[in-house]
């Protein structure tokens, strides 16, 4: 846990993020552009969905991103509510938005994927409908963060519930498969993981690290933001005191 | 020119493609802008009221220095 | 022990003093499950097979709707404010909290259930497995509806948010609940209905294990944060 700890001074951290922030910028930006350069340019279409499966490119690494997202705010809630680390409910204050923005698009893009490929734009697919509950859960955590009059209180409200709603993921996760097998859907695309070829996976890993990494990037953003607004509550608090 | 074109129909799919990646686009750029729209106001309003700070400080020096 | 019981008998006379609050949830049951026929048609075949379905979701409704109450009096009233200085253990006083309202809510729902299922033209044989997975599910439900309810205490928008939190947890539950009576309905030997809905209700069952290890530990967190 030292390592954690060192870093829980907030002014070691915002001297950290501050000499980090622009390597990583730039590394974003350098990977979105690669992946994006393969994604249109170097990878093949596909020999039964054609050009269609470019979406893939986009579509995959949000539905990654929605999973890790909601993992990161489940640790960071775990370290809020143990260890009280003060950047902990910082950190998974400010991932939700994000994670709920990825989790969007895995279903919109999904959406936009299923309609020439299953004619339709939505089927009630295991995987799609278990993104759906998880962004269900996203805007259950959102809601009940910002429910109350004490940004503290919601805090740690919303760690519990991050907690427990991680514990279901597998849950839902299991019982959601079951209930498709059960009901047999009509057709379903298979996309098995390792038989993708390697012209295609390359641009979607590097995809994948893009999207991580500007997750990485507007989360430092984002909890920098927040602490400038927890001294700036110090100071007004200072200010209506004096007067 | 017909390069151009064939890129942008992406084999009929240029419907469901470009929406694609535009939306990607659009969320994550305004997820961006928000959070630094909210970076800079807070960074504004921190300087303001640490200068008021100051000012507050040399005025209590100088009400000082007239006391004495 | 003397503590978990003074709850629950302390929490069965209140509701059986306002005799609403527990007609409340079997009643808004039985009504909106009488409103399918309506929507979709009186044809017997149709509603046969979707009476389980409708059964359950309604029943999740009927126990959403009760959640909100759950915590809320005693919050108000101060009592678990005392609750919490006295050092008792909030654990088993979140679980006593949860007996008493799945005996006011759960248990209620239950023995109304067959009667819809009645009205719905289910086999006769699905019956007892409609009742076991009740029985399951039921408090599964209403450990889960612990949690939220004790989260939300205080919260500016109580109302909307307990079912947006509490829904999507709920999923596992319907899904087993819903596939223990489809099984027993649609398969054709009787050796195999039984192991069709076995798995069902173990699933059922392993859900309410894990609820009833998580709920008492998230509600009772969830209460001392809200008295701090």
């Amino acid at each position: 846990m030292s390592v954690f700890h060192r870093f829980a001074n907030p002014n070691r951290f915002l001297k950290l993020t501050n000499t980090v922030l622009p390597w990583i910028s730039g590394l974003t930006v350098f990977s979105l552009f690669a992946g994006l350069y393969m994604a249109f340019f170097t990878s093949p279409a596909d020999y039964q969905q054609g050009e269609s499966v470019r979406i893939m490119y986009v579509h995959v690494p949000a539905a990654w991103m929605a999973m890790f997202v909601y993992s990161s705010i489940a640790f960071a809630s775990v370290c809020a509510l143990i260890w009280r680390h003060p950047l902990a409910d910082l950190a998974a204050k400010a991932s939700a938005p994000i994670g709920a923005g990825f989790t969007f698009l895995a279903l919109a893009t999904g959406a936009l994927w299923g309609k020439p490929m299953w004619g339709a734009w939505w089927v009630w697919d295991a995987r799609l409908t278990s993104v759906l509950i998880l962004f269900f859960l996203y805007l259950g955590h959102m809601a009940l963060m910002n429910a109350f009059e004490d940004q503290e209180r919601g805090n740690r409200a919303a760690a519990v519930l991050a907690i427990v709603g991680f514990i279901n993921v597998p849950i839902i996760k299991f019982s959601v498969d079951w209930w498709n097998t059960l009901h047999q859907p009509a057709s379903v695309m298979r996309m098995d993981g390792p038989s993708i070829d390697p012209s295609m996976l390359w641009p979607l890993l590097i995809m994948g690290v893009a999207f991580k990494l500007f997750y990485l990037v507007v989360l430092l953003i984002r909890i920098k933001s927040e602490l400038i607004e927890a001294k700036l509550r110090k100071y007004r608090r200072a200010l209506v005191d004096n007067t | 020119m017909d390069q151009l074109t064939t890129f942008f129909s992406m084999g009929s799919y240029g419907a469901y493609v470009w929406p694609s990646y535009l939306l990607t686009a659009a969320v994550m750029l305004s997820l961006l802008l928000t959070t630094l729209q909210r970076l800079r106001r807070n960074q504004a309003e921190l300087a303001e009221l640490e200068s008021l700070k100051t000012v507050d400080k040399q005025q209590e020096l100088q009400e000082k220095a007239v006391r004495s | 022990m003397k503590a978990f019981l003074n709850i629950v008998s302390r929490d069965l006379r209140l509701a059986l003093r306002q005799r609403s609050d527990v007609t409340m949830a079997v009643l808004f049951f039985i009504l909106t499950t009488t409103l399918f026929p309506f929507g979709l048609g009186p044809e017997p075949n149709l509603l046969a097979r979707i009476a389980p379905g409708i059964i359950w979701v309604t029943a999740l409704l009927s126990v959403l709707l009760s959640l909100e109450r759950l915590f809320l009096a005693d919050y108000e009233d101060g009592s678990l404010e005392q609750l919490v200085l006295s050092r008792a253990s909030l654990e088993s006083a979140v679980l006593a909290k949860v007996l008493a309202h799945w005996l006011t809510t759960g248990l209620p729902l239950m023995a109304a259930a067959p009667l819809i299922a009645l009205l719905f033209n289910m086999e006769s044989d699905a019956f007892i497995i409609l009742i076991i997975a009740m029985a399951l599910g039921t408090p599964s439900l209403s450990l889960i509806g612990a949690i939220a309810a004790t989260l939300t205490l205080g919260a500016r928008r109580g109302g909307i948010l307990i079912p947006l939190l509490v829904l999507p947890l709920y999923i596992p539950t319907l899904i087993f609940g819903v596939g223990a009576i489809d099984a027993t309905m649609n398969s054709l030997e009787a050796g195999v209905v039984l192991a069709n809905a076995k798995s069902h209700l173990m699933f059922l069952g392993a859900i309410f294990l894990v609820s009833l290890l998580i709920a008492p530990l998230a509600g009772a967190a969830a209460l001392r944060q809200a008295m701090e």
